[in-house]
């Protein structure tokens, strides 16, 4: 992450997980590619060329194999390009690249009750109610190579630096845990030739919280004020109740 | 389309030869795991005496070669050079298949030189001999001039030099290693043989997988005999350049002797570093 500054809208999203800079306005944060998508950029950034500490691998946003952007010859050992993308991407220019890393939900995502019915509290008056839970969200990171050498080197470089990063996304984005991550076992996948995939795996756990409102006695409250106080604008009736959830005596 | 660069194309036979006299490698007997008997004759001898014999040994037909022995004057010779390390530096005949190729070339004191190249083969009574000799060219025929095309076929490297990528666990951390092309052997590859081959065809077959829309097409080649190919190698077909690496061989025999390959092969992907192989065999003079 050295040489990537992470910006961030925190504030503005409406609660406490900021949100990326050019993330997705469909992306709600605390969903699956929300969260996928964090990762994804969080390697991206992790092996992204580096002269300080430069990588037999570099992440590009290019693919092209050989050559750089204006068409010369990549020098004699140049770091081999990876591909770093969400899983299930149909992307074709992606198909069968490799080495490649590909950050994916690995199995359902279960919430845990904390507190009786997930009851924090309401508003009497209206019916308000708030509620709380907390949802974990198995991950996977698969790390694709030709040889197995090479799948399990990228796979410890992906976990290590999870493990050691995992205080830091968890302060900064809001996560309620982000575990420890799993290193697996290199193991040869057969595609188009035989290739090994070394699996990170590890769990996020973050707050989910909602509200209802009942509107069938705000509606009744704001029938019966009308008749009452037919003196104050209409507009200022209905934005009192829309934000505050009642009408000032 | 002209016949690519090639000096053995689907054919053992003697392949130089300045004078009159040719030599003709007659046996290649393996005795695994320790030694291979080679022997030769020569064909139209201009004295009995005067040649001095030098065998080679390579993975491929086409070399580089090994000189295994030179300065000799007899007509055989036995390869012991044989390791049963773990190591890739020396020829390790542990596995199933493992095809060697032998080189004897014959310089005679005044008559000039020839050279003949065989792999290690079975041998057959003599009237199964003519029989498998009338298959082999019917195989040749057929594929160089019906219904087959050109193909080059790299043999894959299974000992020799490691490469500065390899580490001491017998890893290589860089499946696009320039040096190696993954194989942790220096070159990767021997050189390339030039043949024909029928391609069958076959549907690309796609799957949906947590890595993305995986492609794959396994196509079936009939082949000549020579290079007999093994797992792992790679097959190009000269006129699309499509590679495919080889996954599964059956050969139809007599008497053990191979007559034609059919071959299972799987089409890589064109980011694979076998992509990295040059394979242009009309190129003059060849790249390779």
């Amino acid at each position: 992450m050295s040489n990537i500054i992470v910006k961030t809208n925190k504030g503005q999203a409406g609660n406490a997980l900021p949100r990326l800079d050019g993330e997705g306005a469909d992306i709600v944060p605390g969903s699956m590619l929300a969260v996928v998508g964090l990762f994804v950029f969080a390697l991206q950034s992790r092996f992204a060329f580096s002269e300080v500490e430069p990588l037999p691998w570099a992440w590009s946003s290019t693919l092209k194999p050989s050559d750089t952007e204006d068409g010369t010859p990549l020098p004699e050992g140049s770091p081999r390009r990876l591909y770093i993308g969400s899983a299930y991407n149909i992307e074709a220019n992606t198909r069968n690249y490799r080495p490649a890393i590909i950050v994916g939900r690995s199995g359902d995502v279960t919430v845990a009750k904390v507190v009786i019915d997930n009851y924090l509290g309401g508003i009497q008056q209206t019916g308000a109610k708030a509620h709380h839970i907390m949802a974990t969200m198995p991950l996977m990171i698969y790390c694709e190579s030709e040889t197995p050498g090479e799948s399990s080197t990228i796979g410890e470089a992906v976990w290590v630096f999870l493990l050691a990063t995992r205080d830091i996304y968890r302060k900064d984005f809001g996560f309620h845990e982000l575990s420890e991550p799993t290193l697996g076992d290199t193991v040869p996948a057969k595609k188009d030739k035989e290739v090994w995939v070394t699996p990170v795996s590890f769990y996020v756990t973050y707050d989910i919280r909602w509200g209802t409102v009942p509107i069938a006695p705000r509606l009744r409250e704001l029938v019966v004020n009308l008749i009452q106080r037919r003196k104050e604008p209409l507009e200022d009736i209905l934005i009192q109740v829309a934000q505050f959830g009642g009408i000032d005596s | 389309m002209p016949v690519p660069q090639s000096i053995i194309a689907g054919k053992d036979v003697p392949v130089f030869s300045e004078g009159n006299f040719r030599v003709i490698i007659t046996r290649t007997v393996p005795v695994w795991p320790k030694k291979i008997f080679i022997q030769w004759i020569v064909k139209n001898p201009v004295t009995s005496l005067g040649y001095t014999f030098k065998v080679s040994r390579s993975g491929s037909p086409m070399g580089p070669w090994e000189d295994i022995a030179q300065g000799f004057d007899i007509f055989f010779t036995v390869d012991t050079k044989f390791e049963a390390t773990i190591n890739a530096l020396t020829m390790n005949p542990n596995a199933f298949k493992r095809n060697l190729y032998y080189r004897v070339q014959v310089t005679h004191t005044t008559q000039g030189k020839a050279e003949a190249i065989s792999q290690v083969d079975a041998y057959a009574d003599q009237r199964r001999t003519g029989i498998i000799r009338k298959l082999r060219r019917d195989a040749h025929v057929a594929l160089s001039k019906v219904n087959g095309i050109e193909i080059a076929v790299f043999k894959r490297r299974w000992f020799g030099e490691p490469c500065t990528c390899k580490s001491m666990t017998g890893q290589t951390t860089r499946a696009h290693c320039a040096t190696c092309l993954g194989t942790g052997i220096i070159h990767g590859y021997w050189n390339p043989v030039c043949s024909y081959a029928n391609r069958s065809i076959a549907p690309v077959d796609t799957q949906t997988t947590p890595t993305g829309i995986v492609e794959t097409r396994y196509v079936h080649l009939i082949m000549e005999y020579i290079p007999e190919v093994e797992l792992k190698d790679i097959i190009v077909f000269l006129r699309d350049d499509k590679r495919y690496i080889v996954e599964r061989v059956t050969n139809t025999e007599i008497q053990t002797v191979c007559v034609h390959q059919e071959v299972d092969v799987s089409e890589i992907a064109k980011s694979s570093v076998e992509f990295n192989l040059i394979a242009d065999s009309w190129r003059t003079p060849p790249w390779f």
